[in-house]
């Protein structure tokens, strides 16, 4: 029972039905008592009658027809006076008033004694057999309904519990359709007391991750500017440097390859916080992604020269809602995961085009490839595959991080297959056809 | 006849309620999920059918006994298979293909037990035209009050406090269990394969084994108004053969838990 309203109803509807039927089962057995006195009243008329009847009677006189289930005596001391036909010779009950249960002719009776003065006697008697299916048949009557409307009963219970929960599942639906960067306080006007607490806690825990995006946001930014500028002096000044140490100074050629690296790292780091979907406002327009993939791809062409790699563009122009500055990002990252990890002289290929008629993006290389065991695990932050970690590649392992980010913002979805280039690594992303509004 | 058979529905039903809610709970305690359920149900359809279909068989088998001694078989072999289902419920992770297949069987008996009777009770006295309507109200309303007992058995030990939810569902399963055995005991009783004794005591005065209230009591702890002293003996020893089974569990946790 995970559903809150399946349970309350089931709940509810077994409540009902125990203590509606408990209380029939009382109300039961109440009407058949009162059943039976009523019966016995009935008793006691026919009684009186009888007296009136056979108050001048003298001989033993026996009375045919009758009605079924019902016999009476006339005694006078311990002679017979009159008696219907059904009614055995014997007295039926005792000689003394009141009513009594008695057996006779293989079924039980209820018995009525009255005294109609001197030695005479009155006894009626009924079958207790009839009586009780006579009132049994009226008091069911009362029962019976009880039953059949419980189906609708626990209909209505159901869309009671239903409408009840109608504050929470709106509250539910609010929360659904806040968008992943609208962090605004959730707007209930009138909320039950139930739900108060709930709507003021998340207000709170929405007030306080709202400071805490702002201030990665604004981190973001002041760390672009802060960060940037020392790694851009220092590279000023180790150029400066060259002039005066030797010729093919290594600590020098280190330095530089260490300012690099934290030049590179650093802005990975800026694009995966730019890049993350909770934190930015895309700027979506339509873009052309083959137009992007050429302009990109020229624009590291000397990257891949540089080590004899082979870059190669395929595909068509194809139009698709997106973020220009994201899109760019994201292939900039795959070309230099590619250009890393693929060694010298192997070859890279770009497709941007459409796919089974959507805009898709492929880069493969013909490089080591990842195993499938560990592809998922490669968009992880800071992740970097076993296999490749070894190799003199450097790099932090953001670069499929921000990555998965740009394409979540876009509603696409990545795949990582085998290269059609022999061994290596193949990365897929499958735009949507239709305009992504975020 | 209508208050004839809310008692004697009601009686079946609601044993057979609160074995279903217990191991429901339970289920629901030790994260097992409900699906078993869904092969229990239509296997004990079969084996109410079946008992049915040789009803005369069965009757007349063992010297006219027969009927006695097989409901008197099943309630003894839901309890021996309540034995382990405590010992697997409180021991830790694993053997929950067991755990679920014992489930699936103590509640195919219960169900049988309980529902050949109802259903061989229902066709004998519906098939009496003037009372029909008598017995089919009775009977559902036995039935509506000893399922919705059963419901609300469950909600309540779904409502205990995490903490204390295994060790509640498995008392009650315990109390069910030697309940179960105490009726057994009753049948064998009756066909004198037992011998018959002197109640003990008799608190019918107290509480009435036909109330409402003593037949929730007959359903989870085996109620009964005037039991005899091997009655007592066995309901006894069943409770603490199921308390062993529950610390011989609790047990193994532990020992589990330490070479964790």
């Amino acid at each position: 029972m995970n559903s809150i309203r399946r349970s309350l109803v089931t709940m509810l509807v077994a409540a009902f039905t125990l203590v509606s039927f408990v209380a029939a089962l009382n109300g039961y057995r109440a009407s058949m008592d009162k059943a039976e006195a009523l019966l016995d009243a009935q008793l006691q008329y026919s009684a009186e009658i009888l007296v009136g009847l056979g108050a001048s009677e003298s001989s033993g006189q026996t009375l045919g027809g009758g009605v079924e289930g019902f016999v009476f005596q006339i005694w006078d001391g311990e002679h017979p006076v009159l008696r219907s036909a059904a009614a055995p010779e014997s007295p039926v009950t005792a000689f003394e008033e009141g009513y009594r249960y008695a057996n006779f002719d293989g079924f039980r009776w209820r018995t009525l004694t009255v005294s109609m003065g001197g030695q005479r006697w009155g006894m009626v008697a009924e079958r207790a057999d009839v009586r009780h299916t006579l009132a049994e048949s009226v008091v069911l009557e009362s029962v019976i309904p009880l039953l059949l409307w419980l189906p609708v009963a626990a209909l209505l219970i159901w869309v009671l519990v239903g409408w009840g929960l109608a504050p929470l599942r709106e509250l539910s639906a609010q929360i659904n359709r806040k968008a992943s960067d609208d962090l605004a306080p959730l707007d209930y006007a009138d909320p039950p007391t139930e739900l108060q607490q709930v709507i003021s806690s998340t207000n709170g825990l929405l007030l306080r991750l709202a400071a805490a995006l702002q201030r990665e946001k604004h981190f973001a930014s002041h760390a672009a500017h802060e960060l940037r500028t020392p790694i851009s002096a220092l590279k000023i000044h180790l150029h400066n440097l060259e002039s005066e140490v030797p010729a093919g100074s290594s600590a020098l050629q280190h330095a530089n390859e260490g300012i690099e690296r934290m030049h590179h790292l650093v802005e990975q780091l800026l694009d995966l916080a730019r890049t993350q979907p909770e934190l930015i406002t895309a700027n979506f327009h339509t873009t052309d992604l083959h137009t992007l993939a050429q302009r990109v791809t020229a624009e590291l062409w000397p990257a891949f020269e540089a080590r004899q790699q082979s870059l190669s563009l395929q595909g068509e122009p194809a139009t698709m809602q997106g973020d220009e500055t994201m899109l760019a990002i994201l292939i900039r990252n795959l070309l230099d995961n590619a250009r890393k990890y693929t060694p010298a002289g192997g070859e890279i290929t770009v497709f941007a085009g459409y796919r089974d008629g959507t805009p898709t993006l492929e880069v493969a290389d013909s490089g080591p490839g990842i195993p499938s065991s560990e592809r998922q695990r490669v968009f992880e932050r800071f992740y970097r595959v076993g296999a490749r970690a070894g190799e003199d590649v450097s790099g932090a392992g953001l670069g499929l991080a921000i990555t998965q980010h740009i394409v979540q913002l876009h509603g696409a979805q990545v795949q990582l297959a085998d290269s059609p280039l022999g061994s290596g690594l193949a990365v897929v992303v499958r735009f949507p056809n239709t305009a992504v509004s975020v | 006849m209508f208050l004839n058979s809310v008692v004697i529905v009601l009686r079946e039903v609601l044993e057979a309620a609160v074995l279903v809610s217990a191991l429901l709970a339970l289920a629901r305690t030790v994260h097992l999920g409900q699906r078993w359920l869904w092969l229990a149900l239509p296997l004990a359809a079969i084996g109410v059918a079946l008992y049915a279909s040789f009803l005369a068989v069965i009757t007349d088998a063992l010297d006219g006994a027969g009927q006695e001694v097989l409901n008197a078989s099943l309630q003894a072999g839901v309890y021996l298979l309540l034995l382990p289902i405590l010992v697997l419920a409180c021991s830790a992770e694993g053997r929950r293909q067991w755990l679920t297949l014992l489930m699936t069987l103590a509640i195919t008996c219960a169900i049988v037990r309980e529902c050949a009777e109802i259903h061989i009770y229902v066709r004998a006295f519906a098939a009496l035209g003037e009372h029909a309507a008598a017995v089919w109200a009775g009977s559902a309303l036995g039935m509506g009050i000893g399922i919705s007992a059963g419901v609300l058995v469950y909600g309540a030990l779904r409502a205990v406090p995490q903490r204390w939810a295994l060790p509640a569902c498995c008392a009650t399963l315990a109390l069910i269990g030697a309940g179960m055995i105490m009726q057994a005991t009753m049948l064998l009783e009756q066909v004198d394969w037992l011998p018959d004794q002197a109640p003990l005591w008799d608190s019918s005065t107290l509480l009435s084994e036909q109330s409402f209230v003593g037949e929730l009591l007959y359903a989870v702890l085996g109620y009964e108004a005037t039991p005899g002293p091997l009655q007592v003996s066995l309901y006894v020893g069943c409770l603490l053969l199921a308390g062993i089974a529950l610390w011989w569990g609790s047990t193994g946790r532990a020992k589990h838990a330490v070479l964790d």
